[in-house]
């Protein structure tokens, strides 16, 4: 009795350790638009690492955003270099040496992922679930990002016309960022 | 009593949730050589009869990679309400008339509900997932569909060209149908 017990305690200190709990945070406006509609009580990115299939799922979701529109949706993560993937999605620009750019008064080096759309119904509402990786181990300094359209960095939307950025998670500022660490 | 209690719980949830129900790509109804793995590809489906929703997952293998593929329903009718769920109805004319098209040799009526988006990573694999409802009750006939594109009746990508354009049906060829019975 005692030896099923422990196998118990230990099969589930093993499952607790492999996933993580959800990290769940708001959405702020910005960095390029500040204007687009949302409801910034109700929205919200969820996170989870599990690290024992080195992936990260990423659930974005809107409500009472503009509706009956395309929102893409990434992470734009600050750094100096940067691999040429991020798990099984690619890093835009081929990965190398970050580009820095300026936003709200802040100047600093970025690259990002596209990872998907949100598609909203009526009421502006949707949502979209991915999971990426495998992932390098590391410790990455991000944004998750929604984009004021789709296509850009991607085949078969309206290309990179407008890839300005309508919401950042966590915000307020360009660079206030949550870090993930993939072990 | 607690075991005839937990008993009927159990009948309840069952007859609330039905089975889900898997369905093969084809090619079509306008492109015919958008690449895809038609063996692992798959549109799933099931009725909530409780909540009325309709839950649907698009899973795409070894399309192009790094694009955007507009998911939606079909339906084949004569005439059709305004919104599906929470979902706008697309392509009505006169009010709540179906327009008449002919593909793959095939005239029929139709109207289209465009819900989501599948982005694909580097190896041509994505998945989206969405809930629809509550639906008012009815029998519909209906057709999934990829576009080549996203934007097709939406706001934010490609607007209403060569993305509207078909590139995978389920369960095809046109006309074709899956028959959803929301009680």
């Amino acid at each position: 009795m005692k030896r099923t017990f422990l196998i118990s305690a230990v099969l589930l200190l093993a499952a607790a350790h492999a996933f993580a709990g959800a990290t769940a945070q708001k959405w702020t406006a910005g960095w390029d638009n500040f204007g687009e509609p949302l409801n910034y009580k109700t929205s919200k990115v969820t996170w989870s690492v599990n690290s024992a299939k080195k992936t990260l799922s990423v659930t974005f979701k809107l409500a009472a955003a503009r509706p009956n529109k395309l929102y893409q949706v990434g992470i734009n993560f600050f750094c100096t270099s940067f691999p040429a993937t991020f798990g099984n999605y690619p890093v835009n620009g081929g990965g190398g040496a970050c580009n820095t750019i300026t936003r709200q008064g802040v100047t600093l080096s970025v690259t990002s992922v596209e990872l998907g759309a949100v598609t909203t119904d009526e009421h502006g509402n949707g949502s979209f679930a991915v999971v990426i990786g495998p992932i390098a181990a590391g410790s990455y300094v991000l944004e998750f990002q929604t984009r004021d359209s789709v296509g850009c960095n991607l085949i078969g939307g309206d290309g990179n016309s407008d890839c300005a950025d309508d919401f950042q998670s966590p915000g307020p500022t360009f660079g206030d960022t949550t870090t993930i660490t993939i072990p | 009593m607690k075991k005839m209690l937990m008993m009927a719980f159990l009948l309840s949830a069952s007859a609330g949730f039905a089975g889900t129900t898997t369905q093969k790509w084809t090619a079509g109804w306008d492109n015919f050589g958008e690449p895809l793995n038609y063996t692992k590809s798959k549109v799933a489906w099931s009725v909530n009869a409780t909540s009325k929703k309709l839950t649907v997952t698009y899973t795409l293998v070894s399309a192009i990679p790094g694009k955007l593929y507009q998911v939606d329903l079909a339906f084949f009718c004569s005439t059709f309400a305004s919104t599906f769920g929470q979902f706008p109805v697309q392509g009505l004319v006169n009010g709540n008339d179906c327009p008449t098209i002919t593909r793959q040799n095939v005239t029929a009526s139709a109207a289209y509900s465009e819900v989501g988006v599948v982005t694909t990573d580097l190896n041509g694999n994505g998945v989206f997932a969405v809930s629809i409802g509550p639906i008012a009750a009815g029998t519909y006939k209906v057709e999934f569909r990829a576009l080549d594109g996203a934007g097709c009746n939406l706001i934010g990508g490609a607007g209403n060209g060569s993305d509207c354009d078909s590139d995978f049906q389920s369960p095809g060829p046109f006309g074709t149908t899956t028959t959803i019975v929301i009680p």
